[in-house]
């Protein structure tokens, strides 16, 4: 357990340094304010995530072509839907099967009756076909085709099992009224091996395919719902799989049922898309450039020459040609898209990503990690600016642990810490509790308390530095109304005071800040526990005992560490109330530092301290990280 | 108030919890009296007559509202200057703390970077570090800034100097990761679609829906700026420059008057108060967030 932890530190290391027991609250704070910026965020974003549009259109599409009574069409248009569904599935089938699969597409189509002998691929699963609209030049009117043949010759054979004679009645109607257009035969052994290709794919890229099925698979429940005919019904229930489609669908059939739906719907446009790119230039992510190369001249060899011969018209159905729409990219850029492309775009990505960390990373390294080394290094030389600094090995950190003031620092740092936790800790928590206790004004009351905390450092230590003027200070006023005669404290001057009013003004600034702290934790005490526990019979002192000092102990503990890391970083207030002075009682690290640095010039040493100062503090970091960790363990 | 807290209504009616809650709303009325006596002294400092800054024992009031000092500290301080200079360095450093740190954020949440993780490691590495510990190697940094193209090399007394070395905030960065990490991607999938690049996705749609976290970051950065003091001591040595902190430091060290000094120092608590009562609800939820975080 605590090998793995430590085995884990390194990614942790800095979220639990930066979180603690109390991260619901972050969270909450986080989460709250990104729900409300999502709800609002639809409205502002230019344009919306066009995934639901999509599969509304395409089920009203159907639906019209129900309504207008000809179910040929319906028919045809649901068996488009299914169509489409494979290219968005073919996509994530490695491109490796494309070749093959699409130089099996092609043969068909030229020799439809051939048995087609020298293919290759009888070991090789053929892919999902790719939409034959690969192969037409972009700019071709389209060729209406064999429509009503297309639906029965291309389900697999286990699906025409199921299928109910009834429908096999409609589907024979349909052959027999589109005599003129010849069937193109079809290689069963393939179609069965379609199968499971189908399916793997269809495994490989089920987070993809499940917001495509949001886009594409929504026709079925618009189906189901059609109730005209009970006939077109069961044929909807048959393709619930996504189905492969045949090779030799023609691509007219694309436009055919593009012509019953409204213009923009986007899957139309995802079998057309590979028109304008073949589909040998891909190039596989995974494929070294030789390989591809080498696959790519294997294509090339084995492509038929001849143009593909496209199927005869079928004068009853108009071609129409579909604009390309903007939802039609949707499909492109899910999947849609040929592997060369869809890395090009990660590529573009990463590129992207890196520019956006590029100020940030120049920033920190000129600002943040160039100093520290340079630091580091300043802290073994003794520094000349204007001479050759000399190389004098750890010579400042032995000097400086020989130094009087040095331990002085550190005493004056331990002293303010035990004053300011022993006078002013329990203040802010006591408070938290009796104002969490008001019944009205407690907002107020914060407000009142949180002032100083709002006042900058420099103006509060100003103006406390007035209030404990010796001479004519408020506070020697007040002292005066207590009775003591002519009361010239010098609380900045005496020795013995300087620290006590320095304590003074830290706690005077910061209590306010910890209420706020404090009753933010009382606040996520369940009300219930102190309701249960009075059942129980426990007295005030008891529920305070043991239900809200548990409860606050996380952030006790925070706090103090805040108390003491806050200490000795200190520097604006001393700097300002007492300069480390009177005879340096109140000399602390940070003004030490100033003070070597740029009055005695003595840079190296400088350095060596703030080096000094890093490594306690990492030192404490360290501590409550393996706090935390017994802890949250 | 809740049905039940700590102390419950039957709690209430008891003689010595009565009594002991009177003690504590007595505690709370002195401690928020101590709160305020020094504001009101503050106040009454800066509205009464430079001769009463010598008088004894001192008195609240002088029988009538003396404003000179506010003129002499508006007319002889250079005030409105240090102002300005205050609030370039405030602009400056809210305004590329959050554009920088958003944009390496937004790179760590979303674009998935090569390297990210080590990237925000280092990045939160910096955290660690006291601001102590850098001054003398970036004041040497600045004094000979290795950018040779700028108009000085010497960044002392200028606001590069000042701004720079907090141009981007680790702690920022953290803070919109994890929002940006909560963002849904379809958002920015959407974005892509639609043909923008990057930046625009950055710029047009990540920027608008993160407003809220980036007033809270930008409140807080603007204070913390606007209370400065250490870092522009020693990078400003030209008075010209001085932002307001260090102006009414230097004018404490030059024996002002105590009461044109409180003038000032009410002058210069009043803008963060300001904001506070603007953006009351941000600071609360942030001061909390930030405390809890540390």
């Amino acid at each position: 357990m605590s090998a793995q932890r430590r085995k884990r530190l390194p990614t942790d290391f800095f979220d639990r340094l930066l979180s603690n027991q109390t991260d619901n609250q972050i969270n909450d704070f986080l989460s709250s304010l990104v729900d409300e910026q999502i709800s609002s965020a639809s409205e502002m974003v230019p344009e919306e995530p066009p995934s639901p549009p999509a599969p509304a259109i395409a089920g009203a599409g159907y639906r019209k072509g129900m309504q207008s009574g000809k179910i040929e069409e319906a028919i045809v248009t649901r068996d488009e839907e299914l169509k489409e569904e494979t290219p968005v599935l073919d996509e994530e089938s490695s491109w490796e099967d494309l070749i093959p699969r699409t130089r099996q597409m092609q043969t068909h189509e030229i020799e439809p009756s051939v048995e087609s002998p020298e293919q290759p691929d009888a070991f090789q699963p053929p892919g999902v076909p790719e939409p034959p609209d690969a192969f037409q030049p972009p700019g071709v009117p389209e060729p209406p085709e064999p429509l009503g043949t297309m639906p029965p010759e291309g389900l697999p054979p286990e699906v025409e099992e199921v299928e109910s004679s009834a429908d096999q009645v409609l589907k024979n109607k349909f052959l027999q009224t589109e005599t003129e257009l010849t069937p193109p035969t079809i290689d069963l052994r393939d179609q069965n091996q379609l199968e499971p290709d189908v399916r793997i794919s269809e495994k490989i890229d089920a987070a993809e395919e499940e917001t495509i099925s949001k886009i594409v698979s929504a026709p079925p429940p618009g189906v189901h719902g059609a109730p005209e005919t009970p006939k077109i019904t069961e044929v909807s229930k048959l393709p619930e799989a996504p189905m492969p489609p045949p090779a030799e669908t023609s691509p007219g059939i694309a436009k055919v049922s593009a012509k019953a739906e409204e213009v923009g719907r986007p899957e139309d446009q995802a079998p057309a898309e590979p028109a304008t790119k073949p589909p040998v230039a891909p190039s596989p992510v995974f494929l070294t450039q030789k390989e591809l190369r080498r696959k790519r001249m294997q294509a090339r060899w084995e492509r038929p020459q001849r143009k593909p011969k496209l199927p005869k018209m079928a004068k009853a159905v108009p071609s129409i040609t579909v604009k390309p729409s903007k939802l039609a990219l949707l499909d492109d850029y899910l999947g849609a898209r040929p592997a060369g492309e869809w890395r090009k775009t990660m590529s573009g990505i990463r590129r992207a990503a890196l520019l956006f960390l590029l100020p940030a990373f120049i920033a920190f390294s000129l600002f943040s990690w160039y100093p520290m080394l340079k630091g580091l290094m300043l802290s073994f030389l003794d520094y000349q600016p204007a001479g050759q600094s000399l190389f004098i090995g750890i010579d400042n950190y032995v000097r400086a642990f020989q130094d009087e003031m040095f331990w002085g620092t550190l005493w004056h740092a331990t002293g303010f810490c035990v004053l300011a936790l022993g006078m002013g800790f329990w203040i802010p928590i006591v408070l938290a509790i009796f104002i969490n206790e008001l019944r009205w004004g407690k907002g107020l009351l914060k407000f009142l308390f949180f002032l100083p905390f709002l006042m900058p450092t420099v103006p509060a230590a100003i103006l406390w530095k007035w209030m404990m003027d010796q001479g004519y200070g408020l506070i020697n006023a007040l002292v005066a109304l207590l009775g003591v005669a002519d009361p010239h404290i010098g609380w900045l001057t005496n020795p013995k005071l300087a620290l006590l009013s320095l304590v003074l003004l830290y706690i005077w600034k910061n209590t306010g800040w910890a209420i706020l702290i404090y009753s933010a934790a009382l606040g996520n005490i369940d009300e219930t526990i102190y309701e249960e526990a009075e059942i129980d019979g426990a007295s005030i002192w008891d529920k305070v005992r043991h239900v809200t000092f548990p409860a606050l102990r996380g952030v006790i503990a925070v706090m103090l560490i805040i108390t003491i890391i806050n200490t000795l970083q200190l520097f604006t207030e001393v700097y300002i109330m007492t300069n480390g002075g009177p005879m340096n009682s109140t000399e602390f690290i940070a003004t030490y530092i100033y003070k070597q640095a740029f009055f005695n010039m003595d840079i190296g040493y400088a350095s060596a301290l703030s080096i000094l100062l890093l490594i306690m503090l990492l030192f404490i970091t360290v501590f409550r990280l393996r706090r935390l960790e017994t802890e949250g363990g | 108030m809740a049905t039940s807290g700590l102390i419950s209504v039957s709690d209430r009616k008891r003689l010595t919890v009565k009594i002991f809650f009177g003690l504590g709303i007595l505690f709370i009325i002195l401690g928020a009296g101590v709160t305020l006596v020094p504001f009101s002294w503050m106040v009454a400092s800066s509205l009464a007559p430079a001769q009463a800054m010598f008088s004894w024992p001192p008195r609240w009031f002088y029988g009538h509202l003396d404003w000179t000092s506010y003129m002499i500290a508006w007319k002889y301080v250079p005030f409105a200057t240090y102002i300005f200079n205050s609030l370039i360095h405030c602009f400056g450093v809210v305004a590329s703390q959050l554009l920088l740190s958003a944009m390496a954020a937004y790179a760590l949440a979303k674009l998935s970077p090569p390297g990210g993780k080590l990237l925000l490691i280092l990045f939160l590495s910096t955290l660690m570090i006291p601001a102590e510990s850098l001054l003398i190697p970036l004041y040497l940094v600045m004094k000979s800034f290795p950018a040779q193209n700028l108009p000085h090399a010497n960044l002392i007394s200028t606001f590069w100097g000042l701004i720079l070395p907090t141009v981007v905030s680790a702690f920022n960065i953290l803070i919109l990761k994890s929002f940006f990490g909560r963002l849904p991607k379809d958002l920015i999938d959407a974005g892509r679609l639609d043909g923008c690049s990057e930046w625009t996705i950055f710029w047009k749609i990540v920027l608008p829906i993160s407003v809220p976290i980036l007033v809270v970051l930008g409140i807080f950065g603007f204070i913390t700026t606007w209370n400065s003091f250490f870092w522009p001591l020693i990078v400003l040595n030209d008075p010209k420059m001085y932002t307001l902190m260090v102006g009414i430091q230097k004018m404490v060290e030059g024996g002002e008057p105590w009461n044109v000094v409180m003038a000032v120092v009410t002058l210069t608590t009043l803008p963060t108060i300001f904001l506070y009562f603007i953006f009351q609800r941000y600071i609360v939820r942030g001061v909390v967030f930030n405390g809890l975080q540390v």
